[in-house]
């Protein structure tokens, strides 16, 4: 008779794992060119990465703008013969621009790169801004934010974000109204000239397909200098005092909570002891938040936490959206889940599974060769050893209950939390 | 090209089986052939809520997860008008505890009734986080009933409202249970490092002794054909007046199914489509506008949606999109556009087997039409689309007596 109320023995999980490391291959001029080549589909994905993001603009939206229009035109090409020039090989393109970093993806099956590598070029090197293109996506932009604004969520975030840092801080500071209406054409065209160079880009191909992707590269990126850009740092700084802040929205029937305090980045020596700390409290679908709030409470689909780590600084967030009768108990019971981390050891099966589940969940994130680039970047942009992920994996499998514990009283301190509620309280 | 072997157990249950190797990963996607289009019409949003409780324990097991945790697993499932699908992924060595767990809520539940009325309250809260506290969230719960009269689609995968959620009972748990959730109604996938002979045994030890449920035979009503246009306003507190037309389109076994699938790319996929070149490019009446297919197994519909710029009104937006799609019916499709979509569905094709999750799935639910070969046969058939076929299939889909238009007007303007 099968025995059906026993697990069946558990192997080992895989400690001796070796995370398949980037490839670097310096193009002629310079520019740090680094291939993660695996899988087996013949699709790549090509990313062109400038340091520059809000972290460095001059002027609030200037990097997020210039960034959505580097492929409003060209001298060879207009926005809609571009667009159909990438939709002609099946190719996606996306512009991004974040904190600290302005990227153009590029999703394109092997067989259709090169085809598209002198258009890429021509956009990351002559984009024209045309005036009636910086006009609409202004439009649009605008239009989209008023949209986000019906949406407790979206207010909650940005404000929490901006509870944390400073509504003049690069991290804590929305694209508003005014910051949108406040663009010009000039302001594109001064963060492209300090952004967009050869010697502030990195230049990251994942996939595979059977090309000699180096020579290719180093064709159309590496034979010259371009751009005008050289490599800057801008100082920012903030001052945190904590604030309790409620926005009434009275037609809301849930509301959205953020909750949370500045923390450390991913290169302090705490961080990844701190992220299984933050992992026990609200991480996974077992974590202290989940089966309080939801699994017995059944208060809410979802709540979570995280450690959210940028180049130059972090934040600890917990967030949920709550039916708006249990807004108040909610954050009472977040932050009695808080006080339980920092006075009671966490016990040595809920610790053993969420070392287990912690491992099986990073090993299964690197299947694909995208996410392996991802990893790749996150060690190379933040200067972490080549180790780091290694490391991670023997900082969980060594992690003690008694240095969760004391890590919860050093940096789980309520007073300090910031909260935003966005409904009713 | 998703190499598999396939096998069938006594019992009904049909296995597939695709080996990867490059990875010391695996794992089990369980597809059950039950979705909202199965429910009765009083009792709606139950094989999502479901779902939910397949989650809070079963005959001999406490907790479905943490044993899966301990073991290095993760998994989720989903709920849609069609299936309902549970996905597990695990270190390879540890494959048998997923095929522990996944046959032993199959074999039965704990029916734990604070389970079901915890469950509950989960679910109405996820109705209110996606579907009422977002502009534009409540949507679908208002097209569907637009669009098919008759047909089961007619609800959305959550419910039709909340009341449904709240009254379900224990009684209709069980039932549910031993209609649907039986090895005969399930497509089991298992995928990545693992061997065929390994899987033959852990589903001969672990899903083999379930018995055979009684065969669960669909026989949903047929939507009628539509024959005069549909027309529903709404005012709500949103920034932007927006319009949604859909029209019916063929079911994902259709012949002409691709050739509407090409259609629709043609027409609204992203910023090289004719809809938004036009209408937000050129003519600046739309904010943003796009096509798709609904991509249901049965009857489907070919869905535009605009949302349009600030005080321009959903009639005027309405009769823009109409003037493209006249024009486009009068010019019909050139070669070009019809290439550029069937690349960009090239790409996505291979773009969507990079991750061993997809490739599982993909399989299943190509199973659960009747062919899991369907996914290696799919790049085929849209090759073989030609301009005479998106031609007729437009002039056969976009139609205005084929076609439910929905104002969302903005209580602002």
């Amino acid at each position: 008779m099968l025995d059906r109320t026993t697990a069946p023995v558990a192997g080992k999980l895989n400690d001796d794992f070796k995370l398949q490391s980037a490839k670097k291959h310096p193009l002629n001029n310079g520019i740090k060119f680094h291939t993660l080549l695996c899988g087996n589909q013949e699709a790549v994905r090509l990313e062109l990465i400038f340091n520059g993001g809000n972290w460095n603009q001059n002027k609030a939206g200037a990097s997020y703008f210039t960034t959505k229009l580097l492929s409003a035109g060209t001298p060879n090409y207009s926005s809609k013969q571009i667009e159909n020039i990438l939709a002609l090989s099946g190719a996606f393109l996306e512009l991004e621009s974040n904190n600290e970093k302005n990227t153009l993806t590029l999703y394109v099956l092997a067989k259709h790169l090169e085809s598209l590598l002198p258009l890429v070029f021509e956009i990351i090197t002559q984009p024209t801004f045309p005036q009636e293109e910086l006009d609409n996506l202004k439009k649009i932009s605008l239009q989209n934010l008023s949209v986000n604004l019906g949406k407790t969520s979206y207010v909650a975030s940005t404000n929490f974000r901006e509870a944390i840092f400073g509504n003049t801080h690069p991290y804590g500071r929305a694209l508003t109204e005014p910051v949108i209406s406040g663009i010009d054409r000039d302001a594109l065209v001064e963060f492209f000239k300090q952004t967009f160079s050869h010697s502030n880009c990195d230049i990251v191909l994942s996939g595979n397909g059977s090309i000699d992707f180096e020579n290719v590269i180093n064709k159309y990126f590496g034979q010259s200098s371009w751009g005008s850009a050289v490599p800057q740092l801008q100082e920012h700084s903030f001052q945190y005092s904590p604030i309790k802040q409620t926005v009434e929205k009275e037609a809301s029937v849930q509301s959205s909570i953020r909750m949370g305090l500045p923390m450390f980045n991913i290169s302090h020596p705490d961080y990844l002891e701190t992220s299984i700390l933050i992992e026990i409290l609200g991480g996974y679908f077992g974590s202290r938040l989940m089966k309080n709030i939801r699994e017995d409470k059944g208060y809410t689909y979802g709540i979570s936490s995280s450690l959210v780590s940028m180049q130059h600084g972090g934040y600890l967030v917990i967030g949920t959206d709550v039916g708006c009768e249990n807004t108040a108990e909610t954050i009472n019971e977040i932050y009695h889940e808080i006080e339980v981390l920092r006075n009671e050891s966490v016990g040595e099966e809920e610790l053993n599974l969420v070392k287990n589940y912690l491992t099986g969940s990073f090993l299964n994130s690197l299947n694909t060769p995208f996410a392996l680039a991802d990893r790749f970047k996150s060690i190379y942009f933040n200067g972490l050893p080549s180790n780091f992920y290694t490391h991670y994996l023997q900082t969980i499998q060594n992690v003690s209950a008694e240095r969760i514990q004391q890590l919860a009283n050093q940096y789980l301190i309520v007073n300090k939390f910031s909260e935003v509620v966005v409904g009713k309280r | 090209m998703i190499n598999y072997e396939q096998f069938v157990l006594d019992n009904g249950l049909q296995v597939y089986v695709h080996e990867d190797h490059s990875a010391p990963m695996a794992v089990l996607n369980l597809l059950y052939n039950v979705g909202a289009k199965d429910e009765e019409e009083h009792k709606t949003g139950f094989a999502h809520l479901f779902e939910h409780l397949m989650f809070g324990g079963s005959q001999h097991i406490g907790s479905f997860d943490e044993p899966l945790q301990k073991v290095g697993g993760e998994n989720n499932a989903f709920t849609s008008n069609d299936i309902t699908n549970y996905y597990i992924t695990v270190p390879s060595n540890n494959l048998e505890t997923a095929f522990w767990l996944e046959s032993d809520r199959m074999l039965s539940l704990s029916f734990d009734p604070k389970v079901l009325e915890v469950q509950r309250s989960v679910v109405i809260e996820e109705f209110k986080q996606r579907y009422l506290n977002q502009p534009y969230g409540d949507v679908w719960l208002k097209l569907r009933p637009l669009a098919y009269t008759t047909h089961p689609y007619r609800w959305a995968t959550i419910g039709k409202e909340i009341s449904h959620i709240e009254e379900a009972t224990m009684d209709d748990v069980k039932a549910f249970f031993s209609k649907y959730y039986i090895p005969n109604n399930a497509y089991l996938v298992i995928a990545g490092d693992v061997t065929l002979e390994q899987v033959k045994q852990l589903c001969d030890k672990w899903f083999a002794p379930i018995s055979a449920g009684k065969p669960y035979l669909r026989n949903l009503p047929t939507e009628p054909l539509q024959t005069s246009p549909r027309l529903l306003e709404t005012i709500a507190d949103v920034p932007l007046n927006a319009v949604y037309k859909v029209y019916h389109s063929p079911a994902k076994l259709d012949a002409d199914y691709y050739a509407a699938d090409m259609l629709s790319d043609i027409l609204g996929r992203g910023k090289s489509s004719i809809l938004y070149q036009e209408l937000v490019k050129d003519k600046k009446i739309f904010n943003s506008i796009n096509a798709h297919l609904s991509g249901a197994t049965e009857t489907g519909l070919l869905i535009i949606e605009g949302k349009l710029n600030k005080g321009i009104s959903a009639e005027t937006g309405d009769e823009a999109i109409q003037q493209v799609l006249s024009d486009f019916l009068a010019s019909g499709v050139l070669a070009e556009g019809l290439q550029k979509v069937k690349n960009q569905a090239e790409s996505s094709h291979v773009f969507g087997q990079v991750e061993l999750l997809n490739r599982a799935m993909n399989l299943a639910f190509a199973a659960a039409l009747g062919d899991a070969n369907l996914v290696n046969k799919e790049l085929t058939m849209l090759n073989a689309v030609t301009t005479t076929d998106v031609n007729t299939a437009a002039h056969k889909i976009l139609q205005q007596s084929n076609c439910s238009t929905l104002y969302y007007k903005s209580s602002a303007q």
